[in-house]
Order: C-alpha cells, then structure tokens, then sequence
C-alpha cells in the first residue's frame, strides 16, 4: 500500500511512469527499431526452406574452402549498372550474395574485392590485365588468383540459365577456387568427330560455337584431343571421353580396351541416330541423311568392346518411350524424345541423385549382362512403355504432312515391350580384353576413285547400307539385316586355313569380305571364344600396318583356337612357344619396345555408358540444355571418372521445375483410349494399300491403282474426319478435369464458408433477438 | 476510499480541471453538480484512471492511481457518460466478460452475473443481444456491468440520463441502497435528484469547486435561503411595508406587492440564521396590527438556486 | 496473460458474429485463387511449385489487412468502449495484444481456405513442401504486418473508412518499395535506396520466402515491425487520453 504523495508535489514522479510512451520515448524505441533492422540487414544468415536447398552452400563447396590454406583473391569485375543490360543486373546482387557467404566461410583467406568498371578508367585496364573481356562492351567477370595462379569465369552470366539457378554460381565458383588451389589440373582425353571446340569456317563466314559441355569441361579439365584412328592411348589421361564415336577404328577400340585395363577411366556417349552428325557435311540435296561429303555418320558404336563386356548396342533401333514422351503441344507428344521421370534415374549415385531432368533425342538403348567380374549399376533407364522401332522415324521431320504420317503410325503401331530398357549405366570391376589376339590390323587405306570426292572419316562409301555392317553404323532403313556383324562363317578352326590365303591379294575388293574397309568383319562371340585361348601365353597377334594386307584375312583369327598353331598371319613371328608354352613377350616386329598388350586389368576400370549423345548438343534448344540435367549429368560422370566428389555434389541441385506429372497421365490416358481406334482405322488404309502392291503385274497395278484409288481417298477423308473427332474428344477430357481442378479451387471453400456464416449468423440473431 | 489532492487537468492552453481536492468516505453518496463542460465527466475520468491527470494525485483505498493503475482500478465499479456497451454481445455475455476482467471466474463469476442481472432488473433481456435493447436496458447493463464485482467505489457519470421517470426511480434507489456500504460518486444535472439519494453534494464549475456540503447546507447557502414570504391582508395591510422593515431581525423587503388590502413580500432575515425570529416578529407584527397573515412561507433554499448563483456569473 | 485471453477471445467472437469477417475471408480466397488460376496461368505454367500463388499475396493483404484491421480500435473509439476497456484492471497493452492476436486468427482462417490449391498441387504433382511452407509463413507474417499497421492507424481515428483509406495507403507504398520495377528503376542512380526499398518491402520479403529463401532479416524486420506498430498503437492510444 503507497503512501498517499504529499499534494502539489507529484509532477518529478508522474515523469519518471509513462516515460516510455512519451515523445522521447517513441524516438527511442523507433531508434532502436531501424537500428535493429539496418545490423540484420548487414548479415545474410538465412534458413533454407528448399528440399533441394539451393540457398545454401552445398557441403561439396564447404569441403572445397576448408582445404584452402593459403590466400585466395576473388576479384568481381563489372560494369556499372547502366552498362548492363538489364536482365544482367539483378545477377549482380546475387552473385555478391554468393561471394559474400565464400567470405565468411573463411574470413581469414578468402578476399573479395568488388570493381565497377567505368569504360577507360583504371580498372578497366587492370580488369585487362586478368585475361578478362567485356562482352558487347560489358565486363561481368570473376577473376580467381591464388598465388600465381588465376582462374578465369569470363562471363558471368553465362553461368546461370534463364531462371537464374543460384547452384550454377555456387558451382561456377567453387570450381573455380578449386581449379586455383590445387595443383595440377587433370587430363581429358576426348575422342569425337564432333567440333565441340567450335569450328571457323575456313571462309569465313558463321562457324560453329563451342559447345557448353566443352567449355565446362575445359574450366576443369585440360582437354587433350585424341584421335579415332589412334592406336595408343597415353596412360596419363585421367579420363577418357568418347562423344559419338563415329569412325572409331578397330585399333583404336584396342587403344581404349588397354587403357581400360591399365586401370584407366572411360566414358562412352554412343548414339544410334546423332542429330548433330546428321546435319554436318556439306549438304547435298537428295543425299540421305549423313551420307553427304564429309558428313559424319549418324550411327557410333563400340561393339567389339561392348561384346567383351556382355552388352549390346543396337545400332539401327531408337527407343520410343511413351511413358517418357516429351509434350510438344497441347495433345501432342513425340515419343522419340524423353524427358525422363523421376522413376527412371538411380537415386542410389552421387552421380544422379539430385538431378531431375534428362533429355534423350532419338536414343539407342543397352541390352545384355554383366561378363564375369564386372558389376552393373543402372543410373538412367526408359519407363515400361518402351519399344525400339526403326531410326528411319528419326529422320521423319514432324512438320512435314508424311513426317506427321509417320509419327501417327509410329503412335498406332506402338506395342509396349513391357521391360525397361537402360538409357545410361555403369560398369565396374575388373574388365578382361576385348581383344584376345591383340592389336588388330589397322584399317586399309580408303580405296581411291571410291565415294567421289570422300573426305572424312574413313572412307565410307556413300549409300553403302547393306551387308554387315562395319563399326560405323549406318542409318538403318527398315529392312536392314540385323546388326550382327558376322564374320564370314568360316568355321572358327576354318580360319587359319583361310587366313593366309586371302592374305596375298590385293587390298581392292577381296571378294568375300565386304567392301567395307574401315575395319573387318568380327565375330562378336562372347568369352567362350576366349576360353580355349591359352592364357597370357599368347600374344596377340599384332599387326604392323606396313606391309598389312586387308584385314578380313587376319582378323577372324582371335577366335581360332589354333592359335599357336601355324600362325594365323604370316606375318607373324612364329610365336616362340607352341600351346602351352609361355613365350616371352614378343613385341610386334619393329617396335621392340611397344607395351605387352593386356589381357586382364590388376585394377578396377569404371566405365560409364550413355545411348544418346544428342542430349549433350548445344545446337538442340540451347536454353533448354542449360536448364535441365544433361550437362551436369555428363560433368558429374567426368568429375566421378575422375576422381572430384566435392564438385559433383555442387552440381545441379535439381532444377526449378516441377512438372505437373499427374497432368500428363491424364493426357496419356485420354490418348490411349483412341488409339486402338486409330489404329483399326489406319489398317483399313494400309489393307487398300497391300492390295495394290499386291498385284503382280505393273498393268494389273495400275488398274488397281485407279481403283483403288479412289476408295484410298475416301477412306483417308473419313479417318481424317474421325481422327479429327475423336482428338477433339480426348482433348475436350483432358481440358475438362483441368477446368475441374481450377474451378474447384476458387469455388469449393468460398462456398463452405458462405454456407458456415450464414449458419452462424442465423443461428445467432435467432438466440439474441429481442423478444 | 476516495481522496483527490489537487487535481488538474490541462488540455493544451484550457484549464479543464483546477486544482480540485475532495475526499469520499465508505458510506457516502456524492453527488456531482455543475453546468456542463465544468469538468465534471474529465474529474471522473482521471478518478477511473481513463484520463492521465496533469498534476494532482488520486487516492484509492490508499491505493495512488498512478502509481498502481490495476490495484486502484480493481476497486473502482465505472459508468461512463456514454454507457458505452459492445454492442454484438448478449447482455449476459457481456456482464460474464466484464466479470472475467474483474477476475471472477467459474462459479464466482455466474453468481455475480445473475446478482447483477436480478439488482438491475435484466432478466427479460439476459439473452437478448445488446444492440436490441432499448435505452433504459442499456443504461442498467452498463449500470450492472459497474456492480458485477461488488467494487467499493462507484463512479458514475449522469446515471439516470435519458431515462423516463419510473426508470430514474429504481436508479436512484439503488444508488441510495448501494450508498450505504460504498463511496459513490455520481454526477448529474437534476437537483433534486441530489437531494434523493446524495449524502454530500459538490458543485463544479470552471473546473472548481464553488461549492461542498449536505444538500441541505448547500440549499441554506442560496441566497433566499432564509427569507420569509408573506402576504398580509386587512385595512391598513398595504402600509405595513416599512413596519416590516423595522422589525428586529428583517434586513431588506424584495418584490413588494401592495394592493388595497393587502401586501405581499418577501422579508430577508438579517442574518440567515434569524429566520425564527424574524417569523415571530412578524407574526406578533400582524397580531398587533390586527392584520391577517394570510401566507407565511419560511424559504428554505433551494438548489437550482444555489446553482444558478454560483455558476451563473460565469456562463457565457 | 489471463487478461490477453479474454480481450482475444472477445474479440474473436465479434469478429465471427458479423458478416465481415466471413466475407473478407471468402474474396481473399476467390481472389488469391482467381488470380492464381486465371492471371497466373497456374495449369499452363506445367510447374508444381505455389511461389506464383504466393506472390500475389501481398497485394490482396495491401487491402485485406486494413479491411480486417480498421475495427480494432475505431470501433472501440466510436461506441465509445475504449473507456470502459481502459478502466478496467488491465494494462492497455493487453488489450492491444489481445486484438491484434484476433484478427490474426481471421488471417489465418483466411490461409486455411487456400487449402484446396495445396491439395491440388499435391495431386497434380511432387511439389517442394519445404518451399510451400516457408510460403505460408511469409505470407502469414506479411499480413500480420499489415494488420499491425493498420491497428495503429485505427486508434488515430472513430472512422474506420478513413483508417482503411491511410492504412491501404501506407501498405501500399510497403508493397510497391521493393517490387522488381520499383528497385530496377532505383538501381542505376541510387543502388543503396533500392537496397534500402527491398529491406522495407512487404513484396520483396514475401518473394524471397516464397522461394524458400527465409532470411534472418526477413524475420526480424516482420516481427520488430509488428512489435514496433502495437507499441505505436500503445503510445497513440495513451496521447489521445492526454
């Protein structure tokens, strides 16, 4: 109980209670406000709310800086904001964002320096002076410098896609720190005819960029070209990459097959049908797809090894997946390009496991198991709903009305094979060789007068589509023979007979063998071929390309098991042991100092191979490759190949885009129905179309023809007309569950509430009125 | 219960509230007089704690308002000017929030909330919702929501206003039955209400207090308090004026009425306190003079007069 | 605290004993879904994310907060219940509280009925529930933000139009501060008062969270905003007294 305060004198106490809500007060509470608020301006701790988390740093980046021990400098150089252009400048922010949370990470040694480069100031000379360039007169450059070494990010922007994925900084960085602080930077080997560095035209005029891939790759690695026609492979390339390997020689697959086995790494992108090849050359008119000069082939394959390995690659089929079909429109979507879903990516791998979407462009697929020794991993695959159909759909150009045809016939003709199939997988353990006789013969030279005017790659002669076919594929037409490559079916214990005598003759058209000239036919018979080899005693047979007579009289050896009987090529030295005596390593003559071919690997080799090589392509909606996962898919495999964890869990945290799955089922669902309408209708057509044929003679045809061809036509109008409907039905179904969801949503829950109020208040007023 | 010391209230250059003290007893009923706009509702206001008070102290069962806002508020029951209600609530939902403001709750508080609704006569509107209820309703709830916690001080500000006669009956009862155990203040404009149920009347005018008293000392302080009205008839009445002015006790004669036979007037005493005997004198005068008295009115004061005199000079 | 409870739950029931709430609840759902559906493309954009439902948030709180703000306290001015309120035992900022907590619980009832696009996004895809629920909190926090601000602008004033009209205002310029043409315009010439509008803007802060990105200035601004506008609320209730 307080005193009563004397009267007259309370004013001092009465100051002291409600001070806080006096005007002093107010000044200071609002003082302590923005002052609170301009300190947490200052720091950028954050909580990521992202299942990706793609506002933190990945832990790849912080393994990355807590190996940094000396001084790092990141210099940010940039133009000032009006220089930019627009959609450049709220990437400044973002990327001081990132190089603010580097330098907390390591205050002591990581340096951020920001430059605004006025034009013909200081810093634009020494901006120079890095290696940097503006672009279109804007610098937007990061330069790197760690002792004596710099890294450059040249450009920004390039860095991030339309979306502005933060992860792509993140990785553009940390790779680039990790590039400046270690040592040495490993080595690429890359195999492909593409021209991923870019390509000046000799005569000026537009050339061909560099490819994305390569420029991320090259930030990383340092490439070394290598060619398809090589015979060895250096054993301190850190990984080796082959990128449709279009033209790859017999030797050069014995290049890769003993690189393998000394331990080294390889990755193999292969393709059945390679857009990019298919539109190289210099076009000729009429000329099928890359068969024009200088074309590259649309078909690469690694049969021989892929054989050895227990695999095979169907060279003249691409997978339609419809569970994966790409939209192209509104009821429309193209089952030879695959998004895949999230069903079909291995979650298990580093490799795969934050990424999310993959393109495949007219695919081939794997088929086969893992030989002894050797564990599969599975890291991409089709859906249930795939069936490898012809590549002659590839070709089809959907814009035109008998592309459009083929596409609907490919749509009714589709019969699921119900297995998937593998798009990309992993081979680990210990690899035996592919080539048991050794170094195989080089391929003859290119006969002269052949092909009119062929430069390329070996030779191919043009419209050369029949018989087995040579480790170049060709683009099938539907009634290719099956791809095996059979060697002439001289009996296995036949050939060494046959051997030497076709050995004499001249290169030009040995008669049985094909005319094709790249390589010789092999039989591609798993290891039981091997086996009645004697082991290591047997060198390979390796054959000097001097005096090489065409191969088809040398090769077929390996699978004879008389091996150490009369030597299958007289060119040989007698192989110093007969069967079972272990001669001493017998190099080939003239090089006495080659390597001792190998037939098993000490090491565990890692192979990792891709059916599709399209989905690395720039040239194929470049937007759309920066986006999705392709490329940081293939990176994620070199940096694996490699040796680099850190940098591939940075990659691609998973894109932007949630695709609204269920929609596409719907769409699918809807489709599925009409189609064995279609289909039947499209029989009809095809039935009229056999009955011409059918005639036998050309009057008969002809009469039919005219017959025939009215009734075609009518027939055409009306399933035109029914198909048309029937479109419009599925469409007309799809349209309405979507207007059923959007309607829903606004509706529903304003409807209940209403109906709840009303209630409420009724109910109410009724209790409380007055009476 | 309640003492005031000096209170004052500024509203930039306008004194409201000048130096005003006051002390309320338990068991006294103060009624509040003046014109309006004299302070009377702003007083009350810093009493309740509403209003901070520019200079003053307020005192409640010993308790400084200032210094302890919710203790002091605690023992104070507030009817405000406007008998302020909410009006989407029920009249007993209402009395029951009040109460848990009060901090009763469960059984305390559903027997206070019946009490209040019985002592104000609410039970045919208990569930009716408040903005149904007419005038003289509302006034009782918001009346009844100042007594839900038996507090054992009252201020309320013109309680029976706008009520018809019947209502401002029961108000004033209950403020007289609630006056004999509580110090209440409440103010008004109806004299005689003061003289109803008021213990102690002060009048306020100007923010000051002109005026502290019973009613009936407050009534004995009008001017014509005290003076005594005749009227005197019979032959030779209308001469009598200047006798009357010789009498003892008379001070002057206002409002003389002489007619043939009679006079009439109005004597003051010299002093108030003569108004016996000045009766006497006058009527020994009438007597002698063989004059019949035929009206003789002894003027005890009256309020509104007090009233008038006191604040009169001061209205614009 | 006991005190808090009761003003809230009192004011709890008037909120949804009048037609008001009820209807403010319902537009901000038709428009936060209209707009969404509608304006925003939602099926077409073939993404299973709600940032661009949650972007348009804060333009319907731009209103909606001062539609459910403006009764706080005019209300009280006007029936004149502010004097009774303030005469009772308690301090005055449990009676701010316990309003504010109120019509935040109208808020929240106003989310809740945006059930049914989480529902469908779930269906219709595998969206990101982190980024959905770092979206609710800002918006959440947003519109408390602007209920706040209008609780203050409504113990100025008995008209609750005039409170509505200032605090739509005011809410408005928070809004538009740190929206992207807003701070691309400022960039150029003054980038530290772009940063400075991103800092004060609703928008900007919504946009960050609804990505996902809830940064620690994000949630001390909101919160010490919300602190700052009920202690303004205190100090303007008490200066009308004196």
């Amino acid at each position: 109980m307080s005193t009563p305060t004397p009267p007259g004198d309370t004013t001092p106490v009465r100051a002291k209670r409600g001070w806080l809500l006096t005007s002093a007060g107010v000044a200071l509470v609002a003082g302590i406000f923005l002052t609170v608020n301009w300190f947490f301006s200052l720091s950028s701790a954050n909580l990521d709310f992202t299942e990706a988390k793609v506002h933190t740093l990945s832990a790849g980046t912080e393994s990355i800086l807590k190996r940094i021990d000396t001084d790092v400098t990141i210099k940010l150089y940039v133009s000032p904001e009006d220089d930019l252009m627009p959609q450049f400048r709220p990437v400044i922010g973002q990327v001081e964002g990132w190089l603010q949370r580097y330098h907390e990470l390591k205050p002591d040694l990581i340096k951020v320096q920001k430059f605004v480069v006025e034009r013909t100031s200081e810093e634009e000379q020494e901006a120079g002076t890095t290696g940097l360039q503006p672009q279109q007169g804007m610098w937007f450059g990061i330069a790197i410098t760690c002792l004596e070494k710099t890294t450059l990010i040249p450009w920004v922007p390039a860095l991030f896609s339309p979306f502005v994925d933060e992860d792509r900084i993140e990785f553009g960085l940390s790779s680039g720190l990790s590039e400046v602080t270690s040592a040495r930077k490993k080595v690429l080997g890359l195999m492909s005819p593409l021209k991923l560095a870019g390509d000046a035209m000799p005569f000026g005029g537009g050339g061909q960029p560099t490819w994305a891939i390569y420029e991320m790759l090259k930030s990383q690695y340092e490439i070394k070209n290598i060619e398809l026609t090589t015979t060895k492979i250096d054993p301190t390339v850190d990984v080796l990459l082959l990128l449709h390997p279009a033209g790859i020689t017999d030797e050069a697959q014995w290049a890769v097959d003993q690189y393998l086995l000394g331990g080294g790494h390889v990755i193999a992108f292969l393709d059945t049908y390679n857009l990019v090849a298919s539109q190289s050359g210099q076009q000729q008119r009429g000329m099928p797809p890359g068969m024009s000069p200088g074309a590259i082939p649309t078909g690469s394959n690694l049969a021989k090894l892929l054989t050895a390995w227990g695999y095979i690659f169907e060279s003249d089929k691409i997978v339609a997946d419809m569970g994966y079909a790409t939209p192209m429109g509104p009821n429309n979507s193209n089952p030879l390009l695959l998004t895949l879903g999230t069903e079909g990516i291995d979650r298990s791998t580093d490799i795969t496991k934050q990424l999310n979407d993959f393109w495949f462009i007219f695919s081939g697929t794997f088929t086969g198991t893992p030989a002894s020794g050797l564990t599969e991993k599975i890291l991409l695959k089709t859906s249930v709903k795939n069936q490898m159909v012809e590549t002659s759909y590839a070709s089809a150009n959907p814009g035109s009305p008998s592309g459009q045809q083929q596409m609907a016939r490919l749509n009714r003709s589709f019969r699921p094979e119900g297995k998937e199939r593998i798009l990309a997988f992993e081979l680990t353990g210990k690899f035996k060789t592919a080539f048991p006789e050794g170094k195989p013969a080089p391929p003859p030279p290119a006969p002269p007068g052949q092909g009119g005017g062929m430069g390329g790659m070996g030779g191919l002669p043009p419209g050369m589509n029949f018989g087995p076919q040579g480790e170049a594929g060709e683009p099938g037409t539907a009634a290719t023979a099956p791809i095996e490559v059979k060697a002439p079916e001289a009996a296995p214990a036949g050939s060494p007979a046959a051997a030497p005598a076709p050995a004499a003759p001249a290169p030009v058209a040995p008669a049985p063998a094909t005319p094709s000239v790249v390589s010789p036919p092999v039989t591609i018979e798993p290891k039981p071929a091997d086996a009645p080899a004697p082991p290591a005693a047997n060198p390979a047979p390796a054959l000097t390309p001097a005096p090489a007579t065409p191969a088809p009289a040398l090769t077929p050896a390996p699978t004879a098991p008389a091996v150490p009987a009369a030597a299958p090529s007289p060119l040989l030295p007698p192989p110093a042991g007969a069967a079972g005596a272990t001669p001493p390593p017998v190099a080939p003559s003239g090089d006495p100092n080659a390597p001792v071919p190998l037939k098993e690997s000490t090491k565990d080799g890692m192979v990792f191979l891709v059916g599709d090589t399209d989905m690395l392509a720039d040239i194929l909606a470049q937007q759309q490759i920066l986006q999705n996962s392709n490329l940081p898919f293939a990176v994620n495999l070199v940096d694996q190949a490699a040796g680099d964890k850190d940098l591939m869990s940075i990659r691609s945290r998973g894109s932007a885009r949630r695709p609204f799955s269920t929609i596409k089922l719907v769409r699918d669902e809807a489709t599925s129905k009409i189609r064995d309408q279609l289909k039947s209708m499209d029989e009809e057509v095809e039935k009229i179309n056999a009955d011409i044929q059918s005639q036998k003679t050309n009057k008969d045809r002809n009469a039919a023809l005219m017959s025939g061809w009215k009734k075609m036509e009518q027939k055409s109008r009306e399933i035109a007309a029914r198909k048309y409907q029937l479109e419009k039905e599925a469409n007309k179904e799809v349209k309405s569950k979507l207007n059923f969801y959007q309607w829903m949503n606004i509706i529903l829950v304003p409807a209940i509430i209403a109906g709840i109020g009303l209630l409420v208040l009724i109910i109410r007023k009724l209790k409380t009125s007055a009476r | 219960m309640i003492e005031i010391h000096h209170l004052s209230k500024h509203f930039g250059p306008k004194v409201a509230v000048d130096n005003l003290s006051l002390t309320v007893q338990k068991g006294q009923v103060l009624g509040f007089l003046g014109p309006n706009g004299a302070g009377k509702s702003t007083t009350m206001r810093m009493i309740t704690g509403y209003l901070p008070p520019s200079a003053g102290s307020i005192t409640i069962g010993g308790v400084d308002m200032l210094d302890n806002p919710n203790t002091a508020k605690a023992k104070i029951g507030y009817l405000p000017e406007s008998a302020p209600l909410y009006a989407d609530m029920t009249v007993s939902g209402f009395l029951s929030f009040a109460a848990e403001l009060r901090g009763l709750s469960g059984a305390a508080k559903k027997a206070a909330v019946e009490k209040a609704i019985t002592t104000c006569f609410l039970e045919k509107v208990r569930s009716q919702s408040i903005d149904t209820l007419s005038k003289g309703y509302r006034h009782r709830t918001c009346l009844a929501q100042a007594i839900i916690h038996d507090p054992e001080v009252l201020i309320l500000d013109e309680p029976t206003d706008g009520l018809d006669p019947n209502q401002k009956d029961v108000v004033r009862n209950l403020i007289k039955e609630m006056g004999k155990t509580k110090a209440i203040i409440f103010s008004t404009h109806i004299l005689e209400e003061v003289e109803a149920c008021c213990t102690r009347a002060v009048i306020i005018d100007q923010g000051k207090v002109v005026a502290d008293g019973t009613p009936d000392e407050l009534k004995r302080r009008a001017l014509r308090a005290g003076s005594v009205h005749v009227k005197i008839t019979g032959s030779g009445a209308a001469g009598i004026a200047g006798e009357l002015a010789r009498l003892g006790h008379a001070g002057r004669i206002e409002d003389p009425v002489t007619a043939e036979d009679s006079f009439q007037g109005t004597v003051y005493p010299k002093a108030k306190t003569a108004t016996g005997a000045l009766t006497t004198e006058i009527y020994d005068l009438c007597r002698n003079r063989n004059l019949t008295l035929s009206e003789l009115h002894e003027e005890p004061g009256r309020l509104d007069d007090m009233f008038r005199e006191l604040t009169s000079q001061n209205q614009v | 605290m006991r005190h808090i409870s009761i003003i809230f739950k009192r004011e709890l029931a008037a909120y949804f004993n009048n037609p008001l709430a009820y209807v403010l609840i319902i537009i901000f759902s038709v428009l936060s879904m209209g707009l969404t559906f509608v304006i925003g493309k939602f099926l077409d954009l073939n993404d299973a994310s709600l940032t661009n439902f949650f972007l348009f948030h804060p333009w319907i709180y731009m209103i909606f907060g001062p539609a459910i703000g403006m009764r706080l306290w005019s209300e009280e001015h006007r029936m004149g219940t502010t004097e009774l309120l303030l005469t009772m035992p308690i301090s005055p900022w449990q009676a701010i509280v316990g309003k504010f907590l109120a019509a935040c619980v109208v808020l929240a009832a106003a989310l809740l009925s945006t059930i049914p696009i989480v529902v469908t996004v779930y269906i219709l895809g595998s969206p990101d529930g982190q980024m959905i629920f770092s979206g609710y909190l800002g918006s959440f926090l947003v519109g408390a933000a602007t209920i706040a601000i209008t609780c203050a602008i409504s113990a100025l004033t008995r008209s609750q139009i005039s409170c509505l009209l200032i605090s739509v205002c005011i809410c408005f310029l928070l809004v538009l501060a740190g929206f992207p043409s807003v701070a691309d315009f400022l960039r150029p010439t003054m980038p530290w008062l772009a940063n400075l509008g991103n800092g004060i803007s609703l928008w900007w802060h919504q946009s960050e969270m609804a990505r996902g990105l809830v940064r620690l200035q994000s949630l001390a601004y909101l919160t010490t905003l919300i602190a700052f506008c009920l202690y303004l609320t205190s100090v303007i209730i008490r200066s009308k007294r004196a």
